[in-house]
């Protein structure tokens, strides 16, 4: 028993004493709760207790004078029932909003290192608006039983990852799930993951967030919500409307079960994290949290005290101020070291290097801590390199030698390529090559693209290849919203009503070029989830807010597409089959470059904008050190094409593993060997990919 | 939360019922603990109206306390809403459980 953790003081019946003035938020210890928080401006702080979903406090307890260190309060009160009670604090302070002092001593406010927040336990469930305290915070019993598991620690290279949405993923009743758009629900699909031979699933936002902020009705009264949950309401806190049992407050244990089940079947877990604002929006928004502890600290101002909106979503957070700084690295480490989380994509990620005014820095302080901190050097950083202020630093992120980018150079043009666009070649060589002309392999090592053709921004694969415009007047935005550079191509029929079967046929071997192309390059590949069998969000580039079947994964097209989902699934393997696509081949065959680039004739690569016919050689060593060739062939154009491909050494053929032409047979059961005397014809919009084989 | 001895011969058929909170979950894990002994042990649920965080680690801590001793400690008769509990948050992988107490008892002879 520690001297200094027992009761010193007391309000009303609570038995108190100073706390601890080095934690943050709230902690059980020895026969209580510890309570710290910061502020730079509050002049005093009173801590509010509520009955697990009571609407009115049974205490509030100020904290005494001698119950602060500089600007940080800290108290422990005894004798708690830590299962029962939701927290909050009041700050007062100074109302001066040019001066970025907005203290409101009536608001409760959230604790902003809560660890589990209720008040959205169940998702979708209308909260009572006249309750004065939303948000509750509440206390977490950290302890798990691990059994041994930790972050995974292969290397990034041979990554495979699977952004997915917790929710969508099996939420609708063909998932076949018990606990359908829950953490438990996703358990429940590990096996399919495994099958299908991910390696990494990246889940958009997991932080709480309220799927109410900003619902609105579509014109049939049908609700639009706040779907993906890129307004972040607690960080240290997953989502309770994702945990099947979250009513309970159990989301913690849900998720951390999660974790450890994907990780025993060999899958990492990457969290898309939101830093670049919150959910109080501008000086109209609410008062959850930041704004009345701290609103000048955590909020880039502008002079005047209004909030700049780099992120378009009304607020900004002051990434590089030393107390967010810290803010921010403490989340992360606490979800790599209490979670097991294995790495994080930072959304709109270039706000995280702007400094206090906003500009853009050289060397931004927060950037550089996490790349060199300590409990976070094994995990991925993935950055969105750009934000909706107008910083667009894809290839030019800060970055230390060790984050990597969400590539959007690789998404367009691959896109543009594919579908038939001149003058794209010599640029998607550059994509499948790790995009070594933005990412100085030197510096960035070879892990820093992402490379995607699709994410949960914007068209589905299918849609890729279904759509010419956007549909999203579900929405309820006129169709305005969403992004017009989508790149897509309808195969010559918009849409699926009373599709041809020609057209259906040319859309699965449009999908499966593009597959055979992401699984093939160089980088780190992302399939967006349900891709592998041909989900479509019927023409919706951006569904946000569209909880239900345009987000919600169809697993009906799991049987209907079943030759799109073995053409993934033999990709991903043959990728883990050959080093050298993951620029892990430990030698070179004598004489020939890891790398090269061919045209019709080996070698010789056509330079002229109409060309859209692509070689890719890629030479290695297997994991048994045998020579490895492997030979990608692109025709984007409406007809075919015939091909020479490079001479192999004296004792090698080539054969033929993959050709996107023969439709249902696209694999072959046993590769065909290629006549060396003739040139191999590639299909009009076709791939192929070949590979070397020792002859007897 | 009541934790009785329903039977104490070859096997031991133990109790509980109430809810298993923070309230009641050290004094549930203690009492198992002390009724424990050589014997194999079944636990019925069929009066544990409700499994807080803090009853979860209860139910494994008194599996994980009997394992050590190669005592064999089954969960019978729990209810659907606590059955859903552990299966959502992963703690039915520490425990084993039987639906009855028939079942249980099965499964202690190794049929």
């Amino acid at each position: 028993m520690r001297i200094d953790l027992h009761p010193t003081g007391k309000y009303g019946d609570f038995k108190i004493r100073p706390g601890l003035m080095l934690a943050n938020g709230a902690h059980m210890v020895p026969g209580g709760v510890n309570f710290t928080i910061y502020s730079s401006g509050a002049k005093s702080c009173e801590l509010v207790l509520f009955h697990s979903h009571e609407k009115e406090p049974f205490a509030t307890i100020p904290f005494p004078e001698d119950y602060k260190i500089g600007n940080v309060f800290a108290m422990i009160v005894f004798d708690l029932d830590i299962e029962d009670i939701e927290y909050g604090f009041k700050m007062d302070g100074d109302y001066n909003f040019q001066r970025g002092d907005v203290f409101d001593k009536t608001k409760i406010l959230l604790d902003p290192y809560a660890k589990i927040i209720s008040g959205r336990d169940v998702w979708g469930e209308e909260p009572d608006w006249e309750n004065k305290f939303q948000y509750r915070s509440r206390i977490s019993l950290e302890d798990f039983d691990w059994e041994g598991d930790t972050p995974l620690k292969s290397s990034h290279k041979e990554l495979i990852i699977y952004e997915a949405h917790v929710r969508g993923f099996t939420k609708d009743e063909s998932s076949g799930v018990k606990f359908k758009g829950t953490y438990a629900g996703l358990v429940e699909k590990i096996p399919y993951l495994k099958e299908l031979g991910i390696n990494a699933i990246e889940l958009l936002p997991i932080f709480e967030f309220d799927e109410f902020e900003g619902a609105r009705k579509d014109a049939e009264g049908k609700p639009l919500l706040n779907y993906w949950g890129y307004s972040t309401v607690g960080f240290f806190a997953p989502k309770a409307g994702y945990a099947a049992s979250g009513r309970f407050s159990m989301q913690n244990d849900e998720l951390k079960n999660l974790v450890k089940e994907l990780h025993k079947n060999g899958i990492r877990i990457i969290l898309d994290v939101v830093f670049n604002h919150t959910a109080e929006g501008n000086e109209y928004g609410p008062y959850i949290s930041f704004k009345g502890i701290d609103n000048k600290t955590y909020y880039i101002l502008t002079p005047d005290g209004y909030y700049y909106n780099f992120s378009g979503c009304g607020n900004t957070l002051n990434c590089n101020n030393p107390i967010v700084r810290n803010f921010i690295l403490t989340c992360l480490r606490y979800w790599v070291a209490t979670y097991h989380v294995d790495g994080f994509r930072f959304d709109l990620a270039a706000i995280l290097g702007r400094d206090a005014f906003g500009a853009p820095m050289a060397n931004p302080p927060l950037l550089e801590s996490l790349a060199y901190d300590p409990v976070l050097s094994d995990s991925i950083l993935i950055a969105e390199a750009w934000d909706a202020g107008g910083l667009y630093q894809v290839g030019s992120f800060p970055n230390y030698g060790r984050w990597a980018e969400w590539n959007g150079k690789y998404r367009d043009d691959l896109r543009k390529f594919l579908k038939g666009e001149s003058g794209k070649a010599e640029c998607l060589a550059y994509r499948i090559s790790g995009s070594e002309d933005i990412y100085n392999r030197f510096w960035r090592g070879d892990c820093a693209s992402v490379n995607f053709i699709t994410c949960h921004d914007g068209f589905t694969l299918y849609d890729l290849f279904a759509y010419n415009d956007k549909h999203n007047e579900a929405n309820g935005w006129n169709n305005n919203d969403g992004g017009n550079d989508n790149d897509s191509w309808n195969c010559g029929w918009e849409g699926d009503i009373n599709l041809p079967a020609d057209i259906k046929y040319l859309r699965h071997k449009m999908i499966k070029n593009a597959a055979a192309v992401l699984l093939t390059s160089w980088g780190i590949p992302m399939i967006l989830a349900g891709d592998e069998f041909g989900n479509s969000q019927f023409g919706n580039n951006n569904p946000y807010c569209q909880d239900n079947k345009i987000s919600w994964l169809d697993w009906n097209d799991f049987e209907k597409n079943q030759d799109l989902y073995k053409f993934f699934k033999k990709m991903i393997s043959f990728r883990k089959a050959h080093p050298v696509l993951m620029r892990m081949s430990k030698d070179i065959p004598y004489g020939y470059p890891m790398f090269s680039v061919h045209g019709a004739n080996a070698w010789q690569f056509d330079h002229s904008p109409e060309n859209r016919l692509l070689g890719v050689m890629f030479a290695g060593k297997t994991a048994e050190g045998e020579d490895d060739f492997i030979y990608l062939g692109i025709n984007a154009h409406w007809e075919s094409h015939g091909v020479w491909l490079p001479q192999l050494p004296p004792n090698m053929t080539w054969q033929v593993e993959i050709n996107t032409d023969l439709g249902d047979n696209a694999v072959y059961d046993s590769p065909a060997e290629i006549n060396p005397e003739n040139q191999f014809i590639i299909g009009a919009r076709s791939v192929i990919v070949c590979t070397s084989k020792k002859q007897r | 939360m009541k934790v009785t001895v329903e039977r104490d011969d070859t096997i031991k058929i133990l109790a509980f019922e109430g809810q298993l909170d923070v309230a009641s979950s050290d004094f549930a894990r203690e009492e198992t603990l002390k009724l424990l002994d050589d014997k194999p042990t079944i636990i019925s649920m069929a009066k544990c109206t409700y499994v807080s965080s803090s009853g979860l680690r209860a139910l494994l801590m008194i599996a994980k306390a009997a394992k050590p001793k190669g005592v064999k400690v089954i969960y019978a008769e729990t209810i659907p809403e606590v059955m859903d509990v552990l299966q959502m948050t992963g703690f039915i992988k520490f425990l084993t459980c039987a639906k009855t107490i028939e079942e249980a008892e099965k499964e202690l002879a190794g049929k």
